[in-house]
């Protein structure tokens, strides 16, 4: 055995109201009207119904379909917001790739002092410098680059 | 007794006129590297209020000939950085205590001004840290 439809169980429910309301006010409502609230109750049901089937509802969150451009959008902020936040205070990678030390660092003990420019100089001589470490640009690591560190070293803030 | 007060205010004159008097000073600067080779160091040296560092100097050992590299900003103030490296290719690098510099000092008073020294680094050729002593004396004529 069927359960009747739920729409139909509405219907009657408000036919019923209808008519109770008619009794309790004590005037007589001609059966017209009443039948022409039902049609427009019935259209109006028909055209919700016809609505659901064209935007397909989950049953587990019908209100995440139902608003998915906000919950894009939201989720679209969120990511840029985590991104600048991720990315802010992040040192630009100098050349050679290493980001957590200064260019001059050449010992790369996280302090620039004389024995950077110690180091380079010795490095200078057995042509074993890196690029990474011409601190002038001129793609060659001389006596210029040692005298740039040595100066940073003992400059006064 | 007349000529005892005298002599008495004139001196006393001559010592405020000296307190108040422009004076410039060499301090050598010297640092013992406890029997290690000394090839680099960096001392950071502040004076009294009123002292002004004016000049910077070489020291007498030949790796440290060459005056040692400073911040010229810092002359005419009161605190001074000043750094040198060796490579001991001239000489043997020093190994007990050497002059590394001399500082030229502008002042007023007829103390000796108080220096105070920070050895921020002392190494060998290969970098290894010494515990190494700075000692700084006025220059005598």
């Amino acid at each position: 055995m069927s359960s009747p439809d739920p729409k139909e169980k509405k219907l009657e429910k408000l036919g019923r109201a209808l008519r109770k309301a008619d009794a309790a006010r004590k005037m007589f409502v001609p059966p017209t009207r009443d039948e022409a609230i039902l049609k427009q109750a019935r259209a109006h049901f028909e055209a919700h119904s016809r609505e659901e089937r064209i935007r397909p509802t989950s049953i587990f969150f019908p209100n995440l379909i139902r608003h998915w451009r906000s919950l894009l959008g939201g989720t679209a902020i969120g990511c840029i917001v985590i991104g600048v936040l991720l990315f802010q205070g992040k040192n630009v990678a100098p050349r050679g790739g290493a980001a957590k030390f200064a260019r001059e660092d050449v010992n790369r003990d996280g302090q620039v002092d004389i024995l950077d420019a110690m180091t380079l100089a010795k490095l200078a001589e057995g042509k074993g410098a890196p690029d990474s470490f011409d601190q002038n640009g001129d793609r060659k690591i001389d006596e210029e680059d040692v005298t740039l560190i040595a100066a940073a070293a003992v400059r006064l803030n | 007794m007349k000529a005892r007060i005298s002599i008495f205010i004139a001196m006393l004159m001559a010592q405020v006129f000296a307190m108040g008097q422009t004076r410039f000073l060499a301090v050598d600067v010297f640092i013992d590297p406890q029997g290690e080779p000394l090839a680099a160091y960096q001392i950071e040296i502040t004076g009294e209020p009123g002292v002004k560092f004016v000049g910077v100097e070489g020291g007498n050992h030949p790796e440290f000939r060459k005056a040692p590299f400073y911040d010229p900003k810092a002359l005419q103030g009161e605190r001074l950085i000043v750094g040198a490296f060796a490579t001991g290719k001239t000489a043997p690098l020093p190994t007990m205590a050497t002059r590394v510099m001399t500082l030229h000092l502008q002042f007023r008073g007829t103390h000796f001004p108080k220096l105070q020294t920070n050895l921020k680094v002392a190494a060998t050729l290969d970098s290894k840290r010494i515990d190494a002593e700075i000692k700084v004396t006025e220059r005598k004529q």
